[in-house]
């Protein structure tokens, strides 16, 4: 046989071992679902197309079928106490209805896009829940035709050189990018394994908030213009809790608000201070962040007040009392 | 059926604290620290002159081929009717004589004065079934709007059940149709049944680092139960569990209700935020948008893993929960029951 020839069969070879990664990957990944939203139903994206009474039994009979097929191409791709005719017969149809289940699966996804353009296509559970592509319809050919060539492949061997063994997983690593850059899933799984819980959807108790705006420096600063410690309001807004306090300066009742980052441990704090009469906005008396006066040393900020509008306007508590 | 209807649980929302003015306050003790930077586009809080609203609600005190006179709280409004035929909803495209005296109607203007589209008795049903007879459902739509009665008008029930093909307890619906009495006439479904039980929405997607500064996804529409009807605000999914609805009292437990709550973050991940915050909706089929004030707890939208498809085919998921009002305000047809659209937070 020429070098080429042997390169194609090993080839052909190759495509066993992933058609049974992707058909038991698929089943697993469906399974997982169903176990994590505890319904079959959750799982179900092409069985859209059935009647509702059949979807059920369909999404399940999808998975075992995949299992089977899966299955069966790994047992009729190593050895088996059979006589070698009947073993590359069995093979033969293992994969020749791997082959048609994949085009199938190409024509009814294509059927799904027209009819029901939201729906996933669910091939790998909950990772293929964006809508039905062009590119999940053009995987599923491919697989077809990986499966349709590896009809009459003979059972796998090492190479026969280095140079053959490089240019042969080269032609896989190939293939597999393919496969990837047609795999709206992956970008998906790739979010998964990197995850860290974003501050906006970090859950943080209350009193955690409090604790941590109670040893911040800005509530050091700001204490002594409180007239009570408990807040008057507690709320959220994405990565920021804010909690707000009744003080008092210059005989004027102010509210000093507090934001405190959704962070278990040394969160950044700010704070501002606000009339508290000022509930007629706008033109109410609005009060900035506090800035830090420069010229003292930095031993002790001045908080300001701004009138807005118009905003040029300054005076501090100090100049008030 | 009827007499379970009234069940009805509080929870944190803008009607609970109107006078104190608490929720409005929040986003502008938020701009004392932060700044109002882009969001300096008006205090969405603010009540604005009917004139320059581009909604109206009222109940029709006249109504003639070519005008309409509502009773509205600012007042009576005089509007010129449009001339197509098919601008007046009434369980249908209707001419303005099928709109009786005395219906709740909602407006949008094309300009001061005059009426780009009319929609009479229109009501909403979004919730899990939780019980059945033929034609009859009693639907819970959460703790905050209690439980409501919807029945599936004859010549409707296909329609229907092309889009919902599982009408029954533990599976979601979501119908529009004629406010009556004591229930609601379903006529067309709102959108297309999730395919899971209430209670098991999918899982949503990891994000690294940071929620988006925009989302996209689904914007639906809700009657206002308790709300006053002009009110232009909306019901967010994901308000802070540990300051607002997650701290109601715990529900009876009772067969095929779902707790919103308990079900995880639904299917599209939101930040935080809470009763008085300020976000961002753009409407992406007519190109409108505007700012406008979290007035109560959507959590219920959580259960809704769908998709929009009015103008392309929207990311899975509800992201907001509008008023009627708003929802027209944005360029919504309520018909419709949503539109794809993009949120924007301040964070």
């Amino acid at each position: 046989m020429s070098g080429g020839g042997e390169i194609l069969g090993e080839l052909r070879g190759m495509q066993v071992p992933l058609l049974v990664s992707v058909l038991i990957g698929a089943c697993a990944a469906k399974s997982r679902q169903a176990i994590t939203a505890r319904s079959v139903d959750a799982t179900v994206s092409p069985t859209a197309l059935f009647p509702a009474h059949l979807r059920r039994p369909g999404a399940i009979a999808l998975c075992a079928f995949e299992l089977s097929l899966g299955v069966a191409l790994l047992v009729t791709a190593g050895p088996l106490p059979v006589g070698p005719d009947l073993k590359g017969t069995l093979a033969m149809y293992a994969r020749g209805a791997t082959a048609l289940a994949f085009l199938l699966a190409a024509a009814t996804l294509r059927e799904l896009r027209g009819r029901r353009p939201e729906a996933g296509c669910g091939c790998f559970g909950d990772l293929s829940h964006t809508p039905v592509s062009w590119r999940s319809i053009a995987r599923s050919a491919l697989l077809s035709a990986a499966a349709l060539i590896s009809i009459s492949a003979r059972p796998l061997r090492m190479p026969g050189s280095p140079g053959m063994a490089c240019l042969l997983l080269a032609i896989v690593a190939a293939e597999l990018t393919l496969l990837a850059a047609l795999s709206p899933e992956l970008g998906e799984l790739m979010v998964r394994l990197g995850y860290s819980e974003p501050c906006e959807v970090r859950r943080i108790p209350v009193a955690r908030s409090l604790a941590s705006l109670h040893t911040s420096s800005q509530w050091r600063r700001y204490k002594r213009y409180l007239t009570e410690l408990e807040p008057s309001d507690v709320w959220r807004e994405g990565c920021w809790r804010y909690a707000v306090f009744p003080g008092m300066a210059a005989g004027r009742r102010l509210d000093v608000v507090f934001a405190v980052y959704a962070k278990p441990r040394r969160p950044p704090v700010r704070a501002a201070i606000v009339d508290a009469a000022a509930d007629s906005f706008p033109g109410g008396l609005l009060i900035r962040p506090p800035r830090t006066a420069s010229g003292n040393g930095g031993a002790k900020p001045v908080p300001v007040f701004v009138q807005a509008p118009p905003r040029a306007l300054y005076r501090s508590i100090e100049e008030l009392q | 059926m009827r007499q379970c209807a009234d069940f009805r649980h509080g929870c944190d929302g803008y009607t609970e604290n109107t006078s104190s003015g608490r929720f409005a306050r929040r986003s502008r003790l938020r701009s004392a620290i932060f700044g109002a930077g882009a969001w300096s586009e008006g205090d969405p809080w603010a009540p604005r002159p009917p004139r320059e609203r581009k909604a109206l609600a009222g109940i029709v005190a006249d109504v003639g081929p070519h005008v309409i006179i509502l009773q509205t709280p600012g007042g009576e409004e005089r509007l010129i009717l449009p001339a197509d035929a098919r601008s007046c909803w009434r369980g249908s495209a209707v001419p303005a004589s099928a709109i009786k005296h005395g219906d709740q109607v909602i407006v949008r203007k094309a300009s001061p004065g005059r009426a780009e589209r009319v929609w009479a008795q229109i009501g909403r049903v979004t919730g899990t079934i939780i019980d059945r007879e033929g034609r009859e459902m009693l639907v819970d739509e959460g703790p905050a709007k209690g439980r409501k009665i919807v029945i599936i008008r004859e010549g409707s029930i296909r329609a229907v059940q092309v889009r919902f093909p599982r009408m029954e307890p533990g599976y979601l619906i979501d119908v529009i149709g004629l406010r009556q009495e004591e229930y609601l006439l379903g006529l067309t479904p709102a959108t297309a049944q999730p395919p899971y039980r209430a209670g098991h929405p999918p899982a949503p997607p990891l994000v690294s680092g940071h929620v988006p500064d925009r989302i996209h996804g689904t914007v639906a529409w809700h009657e206002p139960s308790g709300e006053p009807p002009d009110l232009l605000g909306l019901a967010y999914p994901a308000l802070d569990p540990e300051t607002n609805c997650e701290h109601a009292p715990p529900r009876r437990r009772e067969p095929f209700v779902v707790d919103a709550h308990t079900v995880g973050p639904g299917c599209v991940r939101l930040p935080y935020l809470s009763v008085g915050s300020a976000v961002k909706i753009h409407n992406e089929c007519s190109g409108r948008g505007g700012v406008l004030p979290v007035t109560s707890c959507g959590a219920p939208s959580r259960l809704f893993c769908d998709r929009c498809v009015e103008c392309g085919t929207s990311p899975r998921g509800r992201i907001a929960d509008l008023t009627a009002m708003a929802f027209v305000e944005l360029g919504g047809n309520l018909e419709e029951g949503c539109f794809n659209a993009t949120l924007a937070v301040p964070v």
